[in-house]
């Protein structure tokens, strides 16, 4: 690697706070690549910075009661987090405080399928294994008719990757894989 | 005589010679458990101790026995003062010869000559960046230069491509491409870090379309998704007769600006797979110029070919095609973990003035008996019985056969990047949604990752269009049959692994087995690890992975564990 030529970081890493702190999650995600196109070396210190910022972000959001916008922010985040201790601990806090009210009725398509998936991790992590099935059982079910269209197919097995992680028993977990399987296939 | 290798590398390394043949070599990763961990040679020496004493144990001999010690390194040359450096390895040696500094190239050559008969021939290495010129006047093995050597050297720069000729017993170079690392050149300032090296447009590659710098591997099966005449007018990647080599990073980056910075899996993105596709022909083209430039200077049928970008697969195969050279020379560590093997024979062919060879292989690790495996088996709530050679090979076959995903843990454990077959996760190939399960469940990988098979060298010509033998999947070939759906890329190809019983009698006798059963002697196999782990080293470590994964069984040594 060679040295970097100057461009501002401090300015972007600033203005990528500042954009997160406005809830201004576009603008964020454009500071975000600019960085990492930049600095393309730490991409991955940079998305750090990135989620513990929003996730602290969506903390605020949630002890000020702002559940709708708290909602929608975290589900952006889930689809973009692979693993991340910091979003797994602002999970756990989202549901507690939602306190599994009625957040996902009005929930449509793949904002619906992610909050089951976001589910599913919830009572995985509280160790509600049965609840977490049924959750990640819910999400297969309506993704059946999500797969039809191809193009949303990356988005779909996103989520299948994410749920099957949150069954506890092996062999239910592989079953009910199959069993998604078999039916995207007719 | 016994010598020690060590690679000072962000894929850092140790290697036990005797007598010039390879006793012993760990990667770093297998025991530090963080994948492409460093070796620094600086303030940590507990891991350096453990990867130097993991040598001795195998070998059974002790620190004071060591006679020499050789190090390589892509970073800066620090010499190290004898006594800090016996530090490292536990005490002082009694009878010792020196301490020899390895040019990285260099070192990547004496590798790969190892695997070979010492026919004259090409040596081509070329990887992310070696040593700088600046520091050669540190190292105590000098290359000797060809007076018609093809030089593009800057006194700043960094050695990315080298060629060496080789004539049977010497080396001289005749090829060196080494850029400036320096920023005012004009052909830094814009590319963010990268360096004007073959490697590092890879890892550029890497960066933008998986999130990180060092996923080559999945970049090159990304490729087969896109169509690289999509960007073909862009020429990114460029040779010029007098061999100058240029990769135009302001173009790259004015073009590409939305990384995938998350690295989510977007198999279905046709930007990503183009991008990717559009790497893999540009590299293949630009060896294949290389390889044309030099064999026009220097008649040969052989060609000896390592550093990282040789693990590319598919450029393996074009340049074995092309049929440029006859013989074409791999080996599976390639990659820096291979220098430290190749800085112990550089001092062991100065020292004895005799340069040793060996069959290709990669099983160098250490062995863990029945008694070590149920110590660790011990402390993990599983079910567990003990089966004999008789019956392991069948039971073990039976099972992939009925579509049971197994790990499988048996004698010395790999040194490079690939799984073949001792520290492997093992399935039916011909399962329609093996691939899936393997994907979303067992190995939690990016789909557009293919699975490589492993087949009886006897039988692979049947199955598989292959140039020869890949005894440590090094090249590949198309599929010529559809029943193997899980270990046939979207593109028809595969990366295989061809297996003698003189390779590895055990996995050979199990693949025996399961042709048995199932009429075809292949069986999938891909490294035994979870996500973002390195591959699996002790008894121990295949219990964690299987603790925290979900694979269904698992086979170590005579012992077979599986879930309450």
């Amino acid at each position: 690697m060679i040295k970097k030529r100057a461009f501002n970081q401090k300015l972007l890493l600033d203005q990528l706070g500042l954009s997160i702190s406005k809830d201004n999650y576009e603008e964020s995600l454009q500071k975000l690549n600019q960085l990492c196109v930049f600095n393309p070396f730490r991409t991955q210190q940079f998305v750090q910075v990135f989620i513990n910022a929003w996730c602290a972000k969506i903390l605020s959001m949630l002890d000020n009661k702002l559940f709708d916008v708290a909602s929608l922010r975290i589900r952006l985040l889930y689809v973009a987090v692979i693993y991340n201790k910091a979003f797994n601990k602002l999970l756990t806090i989202y549901f507690d405080k939602i306190n599994n009210s009625k957040a996902s009725s009005f929930l449509e398509n793949y904002d619906k399928l992610i909050y089951l998936s976001m589910q599913a991790q919830y009572f995985y992590q509280k160790g509600i294994h049965d609840k977490a099935e049924k959750s990640v059982k819910k999400c297969f079910e309506e993704l059946i008719s999500f797969f039809k269209n191809k193009s949303q197919s990356d988005d779909g097995w996103l989520l299948v990757r994410k749920c099957l992680k949150n069954i506890k028993d092996k062999k239910k977990a592989k079953a009910l894989l199959e069993i998604i399987l078999q039916k995207i296939d007719e | 005589m016994w010598i020690l290798g060590i690679s000072k590398s962000h894929n850092g390394a140790v290697a036990l010679i005797h007598d010039g043949k390879v006793v012993c070599a760990i990667q770093a990763e297998r025991l530090s458990r963080i994948k492409r961990q460093a070796l620094e040679l600086k303030d940590d020496k507990i891991l350096i101790s453990k990867c130097v004493n993991y040598c001795l144990k195998q070998a059974g001999i002790k620190h004071s026995d060591l006679q020499s010690i050789a190090i390589s390194t892509p970073w800066e040359v620090n010499h190290l003062k004898d006594s800090n450096l016996f530090d490292y390895i536990g005490g002082a040696p009694k009878n010792y010869k020196g301490t020899y500094y390895v040019p990285h190239h260099y070192a990547h050559v004496e590798y790969i000559l190892h695997y070979s008969n010492l026919s004259p021939g090409i040596v081509l290495i070329i990887d992310g960046s070696g040593s700088k010129e600046k520091d050669r006047k540190y190292c105590n093995i000098n290359e000797e230069t060809d007076p018609n050597c093809i030089s593009h050297v800057d006194a700043a720069g960094k050695e990315t491509v080298s060629a060496y000729w080789f004539d049977g017993k010497k080396l001289l170079l005749i090829y060196r491409f080494s850029p400036s690392v320096e920023i005012f050149e004009k052909y830094n300032k814009k590319s963010n870090g990268f360096l004007q090296s073959i490697g590092h447009y890879w890892r550029w590659a890497s960066n933008y379309c998986c999130g990180l710098h060092s996923e080559a591997g999945k970049v090159m099966g990304l490729a087969a998704f896109g169509n690289h005449k999509v960007h073909q007018d862009l020429k990114i990647l460029s040779i010029n007769k007098a061999g100058l080599i240029k990769v135009n990073y302001e173009k790259l980056n004015k073009k590409f600006n939305s990384p995938n910075i998350f690295g989510k899996d977007l198999t279905n993105n046709t930007h990503y797979g183009n991008i990717a596709s559009m790497v893999q022909k540009d590299t293949e083209d630009i060896l294949i110029n290389i390889l044309k430039i030099l064999k026009e200077k220097y008649s040969t049928d052989t060609l000896y070919y390592a550093g990282g970008v040789a693990l590319n697969v598919l450029a393996n195969e074009k340049i074995i095609r092309s049929h440029i050279f006859d013989k074409v020379i791999l080996n599976g560590s390639v990659e820096d973990n291979g220098t430290a093997i190749g800085a112990a024979l550089s001092a062991s062919n100065l020292l004895t003035n005799k340069r040793t060879v060996e069959k290709v292989t990669d099983y160098y690790g250490r062995i863990y008996s029945n008694d070590d495996i149920l110590v660790a088996i011990n402390k993990f709530p599983f079910k567990y019985k003990f089966i004999d050679d008789k019956k392991k090979y069948d039971i073990i076959a039976s099972l992939i056969f009925q579509n049971k995903v197994v790990g499988w843990f048996q004698g010395r454990s790999e040194f490079g990047p690939r799984a073949l077959g001792n520290r492997s996760i093992l399935a039916n190939p011909a399962n329609q949604k093996m691939k899936y399960i393997l994907d979303l469940y067992i190995k939690q990988r990016d789909r557009y990752r293919p699975y490589a098979p492993v087949v009886l060298e006897e039988y692979a010509k049947k199955y598989f269009d292959i140039d020869g033998i890949s005894p440590v999947m090094m090249s590949g070939g198309r599929v010529l049959s559809k029943h193997f759906p899980a270990i046939t890329h979207v593109d028809g190809s595969a990366r295989i692994q061809t297996l003698s019983k003189n390779d590895n009698a055990d996995f050979y006798k199990l693949i025996e087995s399961f042709n048995k059963l199932s009429g075809f002697p292949i069986i999938l196999n891909t490294s035994f690890n979870l996500p973002g782990e390195p591959i699996v080293e002790s008894p121990t470590d295949a219990l964690n992975s299987f603790s925290n994964g979900s694979l269904e069984y698992l086979c170590l040594g005579n012992y077979l564990v599986s879930r309450n």
